[in-house]
């Protein structure tokens, strides 16, 4: 990855020729970056779209910027480092990777030592960064230290004049990388504090000449506004003359008075850091909140929900205590309520409540509100650790005073945990100084393996204080545990790095606040705004809004070396298991006494897991019963919950989302890779669409739909099994009684079977009940409030909530508790859309629109029943395909209905347009099937079409076909094909499926065939795969051709070497397929395989990989997931730019993929908009645009190839080889022929004719093989000889009948029995099965692959096959079809 | 014969030199167990037949039951044996349970059951299980051995198994051996296991000699022998004199058809022990399975894969010598000290069942995720 280098024309045109290449290449770029002349465009108010409008001149109206697209920038995406590939070209991967390394680990450790003032050593390591560093990161360390020297100096000592001088001294050190204005600016505020004014007024212009000297103005200093109070501003500006023009506006002259308060964040009369008042302020306030309130948030009118026997809802309840922050706005909705004593429904009614106010109280009231809830999402996001641990504490003190011997609460067992665990952590942290102290006088051979790891990570684990250290360990280990198969206990490697990773989440989080609360520009918390809430939310709005103007707020920090993060995770593990104890009873099976032990609550161990052994840790299981109950408990994470406030507008790779915390605009496995591509190409803004698609997705507000709830709520308590919600499981499971010792094992193991599934199951849905009851408690936490859910995207694009327990995308009860916060009335078309939805809700939806919307008009009396008597009545909405959402539009369309004029009614339910089999949808497009086409409802119709029917009958036909031709196994599956038998297969064709995965897919649905005897299952599944397999090729032929083409260019880049490295190991590849999708995100296939490293931590030894080091791809990864990505691309797309579109139209958009929602009256809308969006995608010649992207990305590039050993050029090379190993006296490398190759290259170049003539007469593989078509020289495919495993193994759970009757008959017995079974029959089935007919692999084309090559390997330069030829099929049809999306 | 398999072995590897069936049979003490016409013989995958014809032709059995389902095996070994009126080869494959309930359900085979205080006479296993599956069906055959059950329900029936070196060397291992592991430790509390021919010939010896010491010697000296010693003479010659005592009969790639080094079983079932009544089977599977996967740490922690409390509940019961002891290093008597302790313990777990090694599809029978190999969510 890190080989990419900056490429600028200027540098590549050297020579004439090589410019009027690259000129002419940037034509090519230019022209197939589709920029169409039309220039209508979607304004930003609500007009309708404009049909001939393009994408491109969408997005280039408004803005300078052109549709992001890699093609036409002056070069490739810069990667990390290019110093090393500039400074050391031969490096080997292991050495690159040791440079990086290095580097990114001095940065954290910098970054740790600084924040944990360690002075003394960070400045040893600074010494170290300053040669590895590029010089912004070095400034921005140097900074750090300086400004946490500044300040600890002031405090400590107040010698300031030392400080300054002190600090200009060290800047010495470092020649080359002078400092910059915030290093000035750190020590003129530095200056400030001295008492001597005099001495200090020099001193600030001491230190401005030096500065003013390099041109830069006043500005640069002051704009670092943090570090000023206004008082030292103005000083500054008077000593140094800095002209008003180049002041801020913060401290202008007449800067409003509110800011001129402030304190600097260098000001040592601030008593305490900021961030410490500030949460020992809010600490306060909610304690007293939580002192009035019982145990769940109140809502009058709601049921509290049954717990599942739980204490992690307790931690969820007192987390989301922040929504029900005591003080109110006084708004009249709430006079009202609490007036009747009605159902409180929050601000459910807010808008229409505020309508009936007169218009100039209305602003003052929408403000008040957004106030109240600005300051309750900050307590929301910033008090999640403090509210478990006073849980726990007050659990603890309750379970003593009660005088309680039986522990029965789960909580005063974590207070008394959380206490030892303090002593212990607080010991080790001694024992860390100690270790760091002996250091500066001893020798590293001198300390013991637990020693040198404390040196390690503890600069790191001292940034945190002891209690939360050991409040992060404890909930993030039950919180894992719920997350995981409890079978399974929780893998040590994993366990270790989450609580390190949580770990330095929190310090981050920390750190965040701390720069939030004194980098806001105007706004710093004084100790009067903390005192009044109210002023506090006002102030904290205002500055809020600055800030998204300014994008003040910078919220990087490095990563922790992951080695650190495990070190520090299975310390704080070690020291829990150590201090948690549980008290346990049981009866003596020799006394028959009842028993008490004290037994460690967690214990670590190992078991075998697929012939793998896995170090596990392992909770007791009763204290698991306890804390199982909830999937998810534990920590709420401010990210686990959706958010009171619109998210932060996502303005780069890592700022958006949460307001507090952070989260990545990507989702990344650990990957260094897609991050750094990310981060440059939102740097250079070619996401801003993105980040706009995603804003519209984030400000969809939505609100708990609370009849839905309520109903789902009651059948909830009934603790029954209900639709998907399954039943409370009681405790002991009642095993069937176990067979007699002698019993035959197959009895045995039937029975062992029996009980492994019943307590499989038990756990199952024991966890899927706790999971919905976190849902639930979620929910009914935010009844009546207006929630939003900040989105980001994984590595192809597609977006996805944050939030991940209660979202839109979540299950049909999620979806079903979940409507628009805004309500729109319906109209006409709203209505009849309403309609529409019902129907495809209750699953009638292949029909066309009018009979759907007569289906809902048959049904009303249904629709009036379910939503009158959801319970009590005809429960008609429970058969319906999705259940809980049917019932909601019961509800809605009941209401509608009684009134006077439905089209009045006002509509808050999302109402779902989904892609026929999208990713089909998108290869017809691609390679223009018009047949496939016509199957995906891209062309328009009057019914819908259903591929999936299609195919199934295409197939049927072919059986029909064989079966009259006598084949046995089309007579055996004749009349079998239906349209769920192919459903699966057809739909994951797209995907990449193999023939395996597809005939295993088309087998379990066989298997449920009543009267398909299992023998013959196998030989029908291969059967039956291969037609469907041959059906939709012959459907979507162009398609398979560029899924063909995709996989071939793929499979060449993964196994392709960028100039000038010398691996030449084909497992040494690191080229990962990297694209830009036409929004502009760069997409980097992660698949790699990563070198894992031992590291041994306190529990157990444990392999990681480190995200910072390159690895070798996993090419066949690459080169199998590449089409599936590529597609799944396409539509993140395709749903981005819908939302973009109908962001600016005005709509409230929400999606799930290829299902995209909006409100009833705006389906219409969001329909144009999506299909235009889809036209004007596909318009582009994407695959074109691919390719010029692949060779301008990959140019220089050489792949390794097999060519044919006997063909004459095979011949040839191999004598020259030989030539060449006598003359030298070794044989040449790969990588030495690419070196000679590329010498030749030079040479025929050149200008000079004689080196021309140098070139023409070197000899090298390339030129052995001069003009000759590569591919023709391939060496001939064979396919694998097959195998055949399933013969030779037996299988126990093959059916028995069959052998019973051969047994039967080689004995010449006739039992009574056998009269009952069709002995011949079944014989003949287990030959049918054993005979079934073998494909052959490569008969079944691309996507089976299985073949292999003989020949001799040789370098070539990286080039991609033509793209093939597409269909006739013009996309421009999809404006004109009704089902594309319905 | 070479040439009729020559396309497909099925994976296995069988011994086919019946001029030396004699020499091996020697070895065993078959005729004064089996009695002509007293006994039945089931054997399990013959393969090419040779092997069972020897065995057939040596003791006289009033019928030899030959279940073979790979029909190529099946038609060699009938025509082969055709002229033994007592072989009766039936195209079944023995890997299912119900293979015996159906055979001693239609009268195939009539064993007599005896009491389990010695080898039972009526009824003697032979068979060849050198196939991937293997291991497993030898695991499930000691496994029966425990309970009692399948065919072990008539009493002590010894088992004369065909097996490949690897599977026989996890068999075999006896105390303080390295790779000591469950499987032979469960042998050695129930069996008594000897190997009575084996593979001798490497064929590519240089290669072994440059394969890694530890691995060479699993591969060819392991069986039977004690480990410790060998290791400091393997040079050229992989057995030394005692291995050759232990093992009188070599093969060599002459006497065999298929890929791997074949080693010969003789697996006798000791009487029932007093100890078995006070201990449930369950539990000794489940000691067994979680005790091994640290086979060499202090039992005192590997105890700790029991559950809980297990190391501080079992060193108050056990002695601190044995504590210290790993788990490799146990004899039997130390099993069953170890076994009774840990049936008296009042935590022990609730139930044995393993649900997490379970590979059986009735739990995995979700659907084939569609698109898991690219979805990369979180």
């Amino acid at each position: 990855m890190l080989l990419a280098v900056a490429r600028r024309p200027g540098c590549r045109a050297r020579a004439s020729t090589a410019h009027a290449l690259a000129l002419a290449t940037a034509e090519a770029r230019r022209t197939f970056i589709a920029k169409p002349s039309n220039n209508s465009s979607f304004a930003p108010s609500a007009e309708a779209v404009n049909p001939s409008a393009s994408i491109y001149d969408v997005f280039t109206k408004n803005d300078d910027m052109p549709i992001s697209n890699i093609g036409n920038r002056p070069g490739k995406l810069v990667m990390m480092n290019e110093k090393i590939q500039t400074d050391f070209p031969d490096m080997t991967l292991a050495m690159r990777n040791k440079f990086t390394k290095n580097r990114a680990h001095l940065i954290s450790l910098i970054d740790a030592l600084v924040a944990g003032q360690n002075f003394a050593r960070a400045r040893k390591v600074l010494i170290e960064a300053y040669e590895v560093t590029s010089r912004e990161e070095f400034a921005r360390l140097l900074n750090d230290y300086l400004q946490e020297y500044a300040l600890k100096e002031l405090k400590d000592t107040g010698a300031i004049e030392q400080t300054i001088s002190y600090l200009l001294h060290i800047t010495d050190d470092f020649k080359n990388k002078p400092l910059d204005p915030r290093s000035y600016a750190i020590l003129m505020a530095t200056a400030c504090r001295m008492e001597d004014i005099i001495r200090g007024d020099n001193s600030i212009k001491k230190l401005f000449k030096p500065f003013s000297g390099q041109t830069l103005s006043g500005y640069e200093i002051l704009q670092h506004q943090n570090l000023f109070s206004y008082s030292d501003a103005r000083r500054i500006i008077d000593i140094c003359k800095i002209p008003e023009s180049d002041v801020p506006p913060v401290f202008r002259f007449d800067a409003p008075p509110s800011t001129m308060d402030v304190t600097s964040e260098l000001d040592p009369n601030s008593d305490e850091p900021l961030t410490l008042a500030l949460i020992k302020a809010q600490a306060e306030a909610m304690k007293e909140a939580f002192d009035g309130i019982p145990a769940s948030v109140p809502k009058a009118g709601y049921e509290e929900l049954n717990p599942v026997d739980s204490i992690g809802l307790k931690y969820l309840r007192s987390s989301l205590k922040g929504v029900a922050q005591v003080t109110r706005p006084v708004l009249p909705i709430y006079n009202a309520a609490e007036a009747s004593g009605t159902t409180d429904e929050g601000f459910l009614n807010f808008e229409a409540q505020i309508e009936k106010l007169p218009e100039e109280e209305q602003d003052q009231y929408r403000e008040a509100f957004e106030v109240y809830n600005n300051q309750r999402q900050r307590l929301l996001e910033a008090l999640a650790l403090e509210s478990a641990k006073e849980r726990w504490k007050h659990d603890y003190e309750q379970m003593i005073s009660r005088g309680d011997v039986s522990v029965s609460n789960i909580n005063e067992y974590l207070w008394e945990w959380h206490q030892a665990m303090a002593a212990q952590v607080e010991y080790e942290l001694y024992s860390v100084d100690r270790a760091l102290e002996k250091e500066a006088s001893t020798p590293h051979t001198r300390f013991s393996a637990a020693e040198k790891m404390r040196l390690r990570y503890g600069p790191y684990i001292k940034l945190l204080n002891v209690d939360k250290l050991c409040t992060i360990t404890i909930l993030e280990l039950i919180r894992m545990h719920a997350t995981i198969d409890a079978n399974e206990g929780l893998r040590t490697a994993r366990a270790v790095l989450t609580v390190g990773r949580a770990i330095q989440q929190e310090y981050n989080s920390e750190q965040l606040l701390r720069h939030e609360v004194s980098g806001l520009g105007v706004f710093k918390p004084t100790k009067s705004t903390l005192q009044n809430p109210l002023d506090f939310g006002r102030a904290l709005a205002t500055a809020k809004r600055l800030n998204e103007e300014h994008q003040v707020l910078k919220s990087w920090r490095p990563e922790w070396p992951e080695d650190v993060k495990a070190e520090i995770g299975s310390t704080m593990i070690s020291i829990f298991m150590h201090v948690a104890k549980l008290s346990v009873k049981a009866t003596d099976p020799v006394t028959g006494r009842e028993v008490r032990s004290l037994v460690p609550a967690m214990n670590h161990s190992y078991q075998y897991n697929n012939g793998m052994k896995l170090g596990v840790i392992k909770l007791h299981k009763d204290f698991s019963d306890k804390i199982s109950s909830d999937r998810g408990n534990g920590m709420i994470h401010p990210q686990f919950l959706p958010m009171l406030v619109k998210p932060k507008p996502w303005t780069s790779h890592i700022d958006g989302g949460y307001m507090y915390s952070s989260a990545p605009l990507m989702r990344t496995k650990s990957s260094m890779e897609q991050s750094e591509y990310v981060k440059e190409a939102a740097k250079r803004n070619d996401m801003k669409f993105v980040f706009e698609g995603l804003n519209v997705l984030g400000s969809a507000s939505w609100v708990i739909n609370s009849r839905v709830f309520r109903i789902v709520a009651q059948v909830w308590n009934t603790e029954e099994e209900f639709l998907d919600i399954p039943g409370k499981i009681s405790e002991k499971i009642e095993f069937p009684p176990e067979p007699e010792k002698s019993a035959d094992p197959a009895e045995r193991r039937d029975w062992a079977r029996k009980c492994k599934l019943m307590v499989h199951n038990a756990r199952n849905s024991h966890s899927q009940r706790c999971d919905i009851n976190y849902k639930l408690e979620i929910a009914r936490a935010f009844i009546g409030e207006r929630i939003y859910f900040p989105h980001n995207i994984d590595f192809r694009g597609r977006a996805y909530a944050i939030p991940p327990h209660l979202n839109h995308l979540g299950n049909d009860m999620c979806r079903g508790i979940m409507m628009f916060w805004e309500a729109k009335p319906l109209g006409e078309r709203g209505l009849r859309w309403l309609k529409i939805h019902y129907a495809n809700l209750s699953g009638y939806d292949k029909a066309d629109f009018e009979e759907r919307v007569k289906y809902a008009e048959e049904h009303i009396e249904d629709i009036f029943d379910s939503a009158d008597h959801p319970l009590d009545g005809r429960r008609v909405w429970m058969k319906a395909a999705k259940p809980w959402q049917n019932l909601a539009v019961c509800f809605e369309l009941a209401e509608a209905l009684r009134m006077d004029d439905p089209t009045q009614f006002r509509s808050r339910l999302p109402i779902h347009q989904d892609g026929t089999c999208n990713g089909l949808q998108h290869y017809a497009a691609l390679g223009g099937d018009s047949e496939g086409a016509a199957q995906v409802n891209l062309m328009p119709s009057d019914r819908p079409a259903d591929i999936y029917t299609y195919v199934s009958n295409k197939v049927s036909e072919i059986v029909e076909h064989d079966a009259k031709n006598g084949v046995l196994v089309a007579q055996v599956v004749r009349g079998k094909v239906s349209r769920k038998v192919v459903k699966q297969s057809v739909m994951t064709n797209v995907y990449g499926v193999t023939y395996i995965g597809a005939r295993a897919q088309i087998a379990s649905q066989l298997k449920q065939l009543p009267d398909l005897h299992e023998g013959s299952v196998f030989g029908a599944a291969s059967y039956l795969t291969k037609l469907v397999f041959q059906v939709v090729r012959d459907l979507f032929h162009g398609a398979h051709l560029i899924q063909d083409w995709f996989a071939e260019c793929a499979k060449r880049i993964a196994k392709s070497y960028p100039p000038g490295t010398i691996e030449e190991d084909s497992t040494q590849a690191t080229t990962a397929v990297v694209w830009t999708t036409p929004l502009g995100i760069p997409v980097v296939q992660p698949y790699r395989v990563p070198f894992r490293k031992q590291v041994s931590t306190n529990l157990q030894t444990v392999y990681i990989s480190e995200p910072l080091e390159t690895y070798p791809v996993n090419w066949r990864k690459q080169t199998m997931a590449f089409p599936p990505n590529y597609i799944h691309s396409l539509d993140a797309t395709h749903m981005l730019l819908s939302a973009v579109v109908c962001g600016r139209k005005g709509l409230t958009f929400a999606a799930v993929h290829d299902s995209y929602w909006t409100h009833a009256c705006d389906v219409d809308t969001m329909n144009t908009a999506l299909r235009e969006s889809f036209i004007k995608l596909h318009k582009a010649d994407l695959i074109s645009r691919l390719k010029a992207e692949f060779e301008e990305r990959y140019k220089g590039y050489t792949y390794q190839i097999d060519i044919d050993r006997f063909s004459e050029q095979g011949q040839a090379i191999v004598a020259w080889r030989k030539a060449y190993r006598s003359k030298h006296g070794h044989t040449i490398s790969l990588m030495g022929e690419v070196k000679l190759e590329t010498k030749r290259t030079k040479l025929l170049e050149s200008e000079n004719p004689e080196e021309v003539k140098k070139g023409q007469e070197m000899v090298t593989p390339l030129s052995i093989i001069g003009d000759a078509d590569i591919d023709s020289l391939r060496p001939p495919r064979r396919a694998k000889k097959q195998f055949d495993e399933r013969i030779g193994r037996s299988s126990e759970n093959e059916t028995h009948g069959a052998s019973d009757a051969i047994i039967r008959k080689a004995l010449g017995v006739t039992s009574p029995e056998a009269e009952e079974s069709a002995t011949e029959d079944e014989i003949a089935a287990a030959k049918l099965a054993a005979d079934s007919p073998k494909i052959s692999i490569s008969e079944l084309g691309a996507n089976l692959g299985s073949s292999y090559m003989e020949g001799i390997k040789i370098m070539v330069p990286l080039s991609f096959p033509p793209v093939p030829p597409k269909g006739d099929f013009d996309v421009e049809r999809v404006r004109e079809s009704l089902y594309f999306f319905s | 014969m070479r040439e009729v398999f020559k396309r497909k072995l099925y994976d296995r590897t069988s011994f086919v030199n019946y001029e030396r069936c004699g020499e091996i049979l020697n070895e065993l003490d078959l005729t004064e167990v089996y009695k002509s016409g007293e006994h039945e013989i089931i054997e399990l995958y013959p393969c090419t037949g040779v092997w069972g014809r020897a065995v057939c032709e040596l003791t006289k059995p009033s019928r030899h039951v030959a279940l073979e389902h790979i029909p190529a095996f099946h038609e060699y070994s009938k025509k082969l044996n055709s002229d033994l009126p007592t072989m009766l080869p039936i195209a079944v494959d023995p890997y299912k349970w119900s293979v015996y309930t159906s055979l001693i359900k239609y009268g195939g085979i009539n064993p007599q059951k005896l009491p389990s205080d010695k080898i039972n006479p009526s009824l003697l296993v032979i068979g060849n299980l050198t196939t991937s599956q293997s291991k497993q069906l030898l695991d499930q055959f000691l496994v029966t051995v425990m309970y009692r059950n399948w065919l072990q329900h008539y009493g002590c029936v010894r088992m004369l198994l065909w097996t490949t070196a690897s599977v026989a060397s996890k068999v075999t291992l006896t105390q303080g051996e390295r790779h000591r592991g469950r499987l032979a430790a469960l042998a050695g509390l129930f069996t008594d296991i000897t190997p009575v021919a084996t593979f001798y010939e490497h064929k590519d010896f240089a290669k072994a000699i440059k394969i890694k010491r530890a691995q060479a010697q699993k591969k060819l000296g392991r069986v039977g022998s004690d480990v410790r010693e060998k290791t400091t003479e393997f040079a050229p010659v992989p057995y030394n004199k005692k291995t050759l005592d232990a093992n009188p009969v070599q093969l060599t790639s002459a006497d065999v058809l298929g890929r791997d080094e074949l080693v010969l079983l003789d697996i006798k079932p000791k009487p029932i022990q007093a100890w078995e009544d006070q201990v449930s089977m369950p539990a000794v599977e489940y000691v067994f399975r979680n005790l091994f996967i640290l086979s060499s740490v202090a039992l005192s922690s590997a105890v700790s894969s029991l559950g809980p409390g297990a190391p501080e509940y079992l060193s108050q019961k056990l002695p601190a010598k044995m504590m210290a002891k790993h788990p490799i290093d146990l004899s039997n008597e130390e099993f069953i000290e170890l076994l009774l302790a840990f049936e008296n313990w009042p935590f022990k777990p609730e139930h044995y069942f393993d649900i997490t090694a379970d590979a059986d599809d009735t739990l995995q029978a979700a659907p084939a995720e569609l698109t898991s190999s690219v979805l990369q969510t979180e």
